[in-house]
């Protein structure tokens, strides 16, 4: 029974964050919620193993990146750009100031491949360093900061129409 | 940003590599870099912008209601599984007991008598004298040893006219024989077992109504779905019989 009331508690306080996290990781307002859905069940399951309940939503984010990685992550989009080689010179142009409007971000990511995408929102949404990514998609460091740095680069390209170089 | 100097710090000084020096010689550069600095500002202007706008995401109606209501109605059939393989163990245990105690039972109080006599009479027994046999006894030892031991009254195969070890005659024939043909029959009188080997080739009437035999063999147990049919060839005894007898000792 207080396993129940458990995560039901966690379903109320956290339902909102993962289904965002899983929105952008899949890019699909049905894999979110069945990602979300998932990655409670599994919680539910695994409950027992939690070792720090005060962190217990960077658990359920390691549990639902997890979901996404192992069952998702391969999903194919439709339209899927190639990041050229020269993309990054866009990374030293200066940002524009106008505000990232959001429904163009996720087209954005959605056209972006899964390899350059998954490791953006892990850095940006999930808040994890270089390392991390690494260690969580099982890429060297150097593959992580040079993907990482052709998505910034792209996506600061999607998102300004009119930078202005410095 | 038109400092090509600064392009490689600065990739180097997002990727944080423990131990680099790329975030101080970065700064140092910026105090420097007048260009670099404003682009640095410029920079995690944006940067914080977009994590503040991944971060937004619209939430779809009735979504927690949804993600309880599927929680809830999977959480019955999780518990469910391991209540019901736990009552269907329960189930099988107490039928595997029930049989047991009925079987004990009928071993105990049954009439489990052997009744060799009946036996011979009903099997058209033919008794043989495995050609493998070396060991030594005499028939009267043989006979005082199952009335004595297993009170069973043995009517002894003529062609013994000399000498048994019933142990290896089991083995002896178990081991070419093992399949089809042959079935071993356990009776039981109190602690004792009597094996009886059959080998089957002729059809027996099935008046004993004993469905199924088992025999203890080198150890382990040899299931032998019908013993209705054949002749029985020879008797052999129990186990539980002490190593280091011998009927030719007793000689």
């Amino acid at each position: 029974m207080a396993e129940t009331r458990t995560i039901t508690e966690w379903v109320r306080r956290y339902y909102a964050d993962l289904y965002r996290y899983a929105y952008r990781l899949s890019g699909s307002m049905n894999l979110a919620e069945d990602i979300t859905q998932e990655t409670f069940c599994k919680a539910q399951e695994k409950q027992g193993q939690l070792r720090r309940p005060e962190r217990v939503k960077a658990w359920l984010y390691s549990i639902l990146r997890n979901v996404y990685l192992q069952r998702y992550r391969r999903l194919k989009r439709v339209h899927e750009v190639p990041l050229e080689g020269d993309c990054l010179e866009m990374l030293f142009e200066a940002p524009g100031e106008a505000p990232i409007d959001e429904e163009a971000l996720q087209k954005a990511l959605n056209d972006l491949a899964e390899e350059f995408r998954t490791p953006l929102i892990l850095f940006y949404f999930d808040d994890m360093d270089y390392r991390g990514i690494a260690e969580a998609l099982d890429l060297p460091m150097g593959t992580v900061m040079s993907r990482l740095a052709r998505a910034k680069a792209y996506l600061r390209r999607r998102l300004q129409s009119s930078p202005s170089v410095v | 940003m038109d400092c090509p100097a600064a392009r490689a710090l600065w990739l180097e000084h997002q990727g944080q590599m423990p131990g680099s020096a790329a975030p101080e010689a970065w700064r140092l550069h910026c105090r420097d870099c007048r260009d670099c600095q404003m682009w640095e500002q410029q920079t995690r202007h944006f940067e914080s912008e977009l994590r503040d706008a991944m971060q937004h995401v619209a939430i779809p109606e009735g979504l927690q209601g949804r993600l309880l209501e599927r929680l809830e109605q999977s959480t019955p059939r999780h518990r469910a599984k391991p209540k019901r393989l736990h009552r269907t163990l329960a189930l099988a245990a107490l039928l595997l007991f029930a049989a047991w105690l009925a079987f004990f039972v009928d071993m105990q109080w049954g009439d489990s008598a052997i009744d060799l006599n009946a036996l011979e009479q009903w099997a058209k027994t033919r008794w043989t004298n495995p050609a493998t046999m070396t060991q030594d006894a005499t028939v009267r030892q043989i006979e005082v040893f199952f009335k004595q031991e297993h009170q069973l009254a043995v009517k002894l195969p003529p062609v013994i006219t000399r000498y048994w070890d019933f142990r290896l005659c089991t083995q002896a024939y178990l081991q070419p024989h093992h399949g089809d043909k042959l079935a071993v029959l356990e009776f039981r009188r109190g602690a004792s077992h009597a094996l009886v080997v059959l080998l089957r080739h002729e059809q027996v009437d099935s008046e004993h109504g004993m469905p199924y035999y088992r025999g203890e063999i080198k150890g382990s147990y040899l299931l032998v779905p019908s013993p209705t049919e054949g002749n029985i060839v020879f008797i052999v005894m129990k186990s539980g019989i002490p190593d280091d007898f011998r009927l030719a000792a007793a000689a």
